[in-house]
């Protein structure tokens, strides 16, 4: 693990870290910024706990990451990472939908006031069990060739069939 | 019947509560301050802020009884800002108002709308269906609001759910927006305005008159559409 403090490195920005420990010291191996939201496990207010919460501290992080000057190549890729326990109830299942939703708009307005000027930036969500899919989307973005991967939100939730 | 509309202030707001009064709705319209709706025959104000349990106690029992045909969900503050400029306190609370009430508000009105088989239309935006520069809170909120529309089609029973995504209408809202977005492009906001106003299809921006007409649709009681954006072409949905 490169550091849990810099906003240059791996880090676990929300939420229940050593959950997500095994996932920023994966992404060590990857030449990628990678900030990390670990939702927590029961929540009586998802739409806070799971949503809210973690968006604020994800555009906290992108701020940083405007206002800080020393912050390293604007080559290297920026992926936003929301890991969400396995969702069992209802309430849950719709507060999962509307917060990858809402990391969504996060990925994407980032993009566009940015441009050029700031690293490739894309966001992934996914079930705590799939950790070994973020790690293999983390390496995918890590790559010269998904360079022109920008803007995307890489929603695993779904393909995994949990919402559909 | 009844309809209820949120952030009746609004430019949308308020011209959804006239729409459904000319209709020949009773309407209960909300705002942080209705008093503007006082004495106005047909419309029942009710003050006070949706992230407070009060208000969505006294809407409760101002719909309770009611034939509700239509909750509009058009409240809502501005949230645009620089990622510079967004404080974490900032997103928060943009967050809170843009989303956090949409559900809040849905669970208090329920009961209502599923005995009338009544819709819940959200207004959400067109910076909900594209990311926005210098947006990024109220993308946040907003696209999560689509979300939670999508989300919820598959759990609400006997409930319509849109969610109606205008694009630039002219209000107070988005004036203020523009001023800023303006002051950020280094422009005039007279000149933002006419060179935003050229990037829409249609070439001009929208009235609250036509979000207010979309929203009469909505509120039909047949099959409508999940997400309509009325943006003039801008964003294509």
């Amino acid at each position: 693990m490169r550091s849990t403090t810099g906003i240059d490195t791996a880090t676990c920005i929300y939420g229940e870290q050593e959950v997500v420990a095994p996932l920023i010291e994966a992404a060590a191996a990857y030449d990628v910024r990678l900030a990390v939201a670990s939702m927590p496990r029961r929540s009586a207010e998802p739409f806070v706990e799971w949503l809210s919460r973690p968006a604020a501290a994800t555009v906290t992080r992108l701020r940083r990451l405007a206002i800080d000057t020393t912050s390293g190549s604007a080559a290297r890729p920026l992926v936003i990472a929301w890991v969400f326990p396995e969702a069992i109830t209802g309430d849950e299942q719709v507060a999962r939908r509307a917060a990858v939703e809402a990391l969504r708009g996060i990925v994407q307005s980032i993009t566009r006031e940015k441009e050029s000027d700031w690293p490739p930036t894309n966001g992934i969500a996914a079930e705590r069990r799939h950790l070994a899919s973020v790690v293999a989307t983390v390496a995918f973005l890590g790559e010269p060739s998904a360079a022109f991967t920008a803007g995307a939100t890489f929603d695993l939730t779904s393909e995994l069939g949990e919402m559909s | 019947m009844t309809v209820l509309v949120t952030g009746s202030a609004g430019a949308i707001g308020k011209a959804c509560v006239e729409r459904f009064l000319s209709d020949g709705h009773e309407v209960v319209a909300h705002a942080r301050d209705a008093a503007l709706w006082s004495g106005l025959r047909g419309v029942t104000p009710v003050s006070g802020d949706l992230l407070e349990d009060r208000c969505l106690e006294r809407l409760a029992r101002a719909v309770d009884g009611a034939e509700l045909r239509a909750v509009v969900a058009a409240h809502g503050i501005a949230g645009s800002a620089n990622v510079e400029d967004c404080h974490e306190d900032f997103v928060s609370r943009v967050l809170d108002v843009n989303f956090r009430t949409i559900p809040r508000l849905f669970r208090a009105v329920t009961p209502a709308l599923e005995r009338a088989g009544g819709a819940f239309i959200a207004v959400a935006s067109q910076a909900a269906l594209a990311g926005e520069a210098g947006n990024v809170a109220y993308c946040a909120a907003k696209f999560a609001v689509v979300g939670w529309v999508n989300a919820m089609a598959a759990t609400a029973t006997g409930v319509s759910l849109p969610a109606l995504c205008p694009g630039a209408t002219n209000s107070k809202l988005l004036v203020a927006a523009q001023q800023r977005f303006a002051a950020a492009a280094g422009v005039s906001p007279g000149q933002y305005y006419r060179d935003r106003a050229k990037q829409i299809s249609i070439g001009r921006y929208g009235e609250p008159e036509e979000i207010a007409g979309a929203a009469a649709y909505l509120a039909g009681g047949l099959p409508r559409p999940r997400v309509l954006a009325v943006t003039g072409g801008d964003v294509l949905y």
